[in-house]
């Protein structure tokens, strides 16, 4: 199964967001972002699973980052879809690394 | 130095609000957090009482997994002491849902400074928290707060010196014609700047004394007209309730009273408190107001208890949609579905529609594209004081349609 995301616009619309920062906040916004999408991923392995808890945490993010239509949350129904876009966004995250 | 507290159980956008607020503030910022709508209420319970360390704003999420966004506010509302700082809401909701929201907080009445969809503009947050701030202390200046006025000087005041009326035109939106005001009453103490009627009619109805007021307003509004005989053409509407529907004397009063204006077209505006506009006796009296040649109008239609189905029992001569469905039309789909299936269904009942609340060219026009008949509102102008009317006609027929045209 294919990730729901557009990879390159993601990169684009994150590059905006961190672009739009102040210096002195970028790293620390940086790590805040990763931090949460790597909490939600590892929230996918764990027991209870609150799907509807995690879409909600992963629709805030998406706001923030102006990606919501990119990423499709509503289109993250079940669990592999939910695991597959939180994977696909943080593979975009640690791509922009080296430019924040 | 501002005190902001932002709630939202997401790090990440925590530090992004601060850092939009950081970069759009020139002056130095203490940021509070919660990560929960719980420990925000903590917070806020704890700051309430501290003078200059009071929050200037609290921006909170309306989804939170440990005491949400309206718990926040419904604690807001019951703490007098914390229902004064201005409070902005974030969501990722869809637009329909933030609506509700600020019809909620409305009516809580609380210190609003918006309600946001996630990213939150936090430039236009600020540029709306200081409009908050400007509209609020010239207010509180000229306005005497009713809430504070004892019962028995508020009382004192329902008499013909201290009753000032002010009347705001009501235009004809194809021709642009003048074709009469609406009487709006005003308390006056001592010179010292208006008492609106949000604030004495709800603790005058209390008393009781909803009717001595309405009469005051019609004896003082029909003098008025009498004295003026260059207003006579213009038709004159004053607000009643349903309480003042049910007295005998002041339906006499009011048949009296068209007498002295005969060439005047007299309209009386209902505005239902109760649920008894069916009533034998109300429904009695609103045909003997008929039949002597005075108008009824529905006001506030779509707010309150105004319904359809008062259309099809009371021969109304006009109905006002109230300005909450009129002033953002232009960009409000279901304010603007609701004016739009008004207008439709008065045209097919052929009752003539006023828009009250229009502000903007824009709404104008779009009042117009949509059969609406008549307009009310400050595009026109604002409640102008009785002694300054006359003067308003005469510049209004002089070259106030271009004025209203641009």
């Amino acid at each position: 199964m294919s990730s729901l995301i557009n990879g390159a616009q993601i990169r684009y619309h994150m590059r905006l967001f961190f672009q739009r920062q102040q210096t002195r906040s970028r790293s620390k916004l940086y790590g805040l972002l990763l931090e949460e999408v790597e909490g939600l991923l590892l929230a996918t392995h764990q027991l209870p699973l609150e799907l509807g808890k995690l879409r909600h945490r992963l629709r805030g993010l998406c706001c923030y980052l102006n990606i919501e239509q990119l990423v499709i949350v509503n289109q993250t129904q079940n669990l592999v879809e939910l695991r597959l876009t939180l994977q696909a966004l943080h593979d975009n995250i640690l791509a922009i690394a080296d430019e924040i | 130095m501002m005190r902001i507290l932002i709630v939202d159980d997401q790090r990440f956008l925590r530090e992004s609000i601060k850092a939009d607020f950081s970069r759009c503030l020139d002056t130095e910022c203490v940021f509070i957090e919660a990560e929960s709508g719980y420990e925000a209420i903590s917070i806020i319970g704890h700051q309430a009482g501290m003078g200059s360390s009071r929050l200037d704003l609290i921006v909170v999420d309306l989804k939170m997994e440990d005491g949400d966004g309206l718990a926040v506010i419904d604690y807001i509302a019951t703490n007098v002491d914390s229902m004064e700082i201005p409070l902005a809401i974030i969501s990722s909701s869809e637009q329909r849902t933030l609506e509700l929201i600020v019809n909620i907080i409305e009516r809580f009445k609380l210190n609003l400074v918006g309600v946001y969809q996630k990213p939150v503009d936090v430039a236009l947050l600020l540029q709306q928290l200081r409009a908050l701030d400007d509209s609020v202390k010239p207010d509180s200046e000229a306005e005497y707060t009713a809430d504070a006025l004892p019962v028995d000087q508020l009382v004192k005041l329902i008499n013909d010196e201290h009753l000032i009326l002010c009347y705001q035109p009501k235009i004809d939106i194809a021709s642009k014609e003048l074709v009469g005001f609406e009487v709006l009453a005003r308390l006056c103490q001592n010179g010292d700047g208006f008492i609106y009627p949000d604030k004495f009619i709800p603790p005058i109805m209390q008393l009781g004394l909803g009717t001595v007021l309405a009469k005051l307003v019609l004896q003082q509004a029909i003098t008025h007209w009498q004295l003026s005989p260059q207003l006579k053409g213009y038709a004159l509407s004053v607000n009643i309730t349903v309480e003042d529907l049910i007295d005998p004397d002041f339906i006499e009063f009011v048949i009296n009273k068209k007498l002295c204006i005969p060439d005047t077209k007299l309209i009386l505006e209902l505005t239902e408190s109760h649920d008894t506009l069916q009533q034998d006796r109300v429904l009695a009296s609103i045909a003997k107001i008929i039949i002597n040649d005075i108008s009824i109008s529905l006001d506030d239609f779509g707010k309150s208890y105004s319904t359809f189905d008062r259309l099809d029992s009371i021969p109304f001569d006009e109905i006002k949609i109230d300005k909450s469905f009129v002033s953002d039309l232009d960009s409000n789909n279901q304010h603007l579905a609701i004016v739009k299936s008004t207008i439709a269904l008065a045209n097919t009942l052929k009752i003539k529609v006023v828009a009250e609340g229009v502000e903007t060219l824009t709404v104008l026009n779009r009042l117009k594209h949509l059969g609406c008949n008549l307009a009310q509102g400050y595009y026109f102008s604002p409640p102008i004081e009785g002694r300054y009317v006359s003067s308003w006609v005469e510049d209004y027929l002089a070259g106030g349609l271009s004025v209203v045209s641009h």
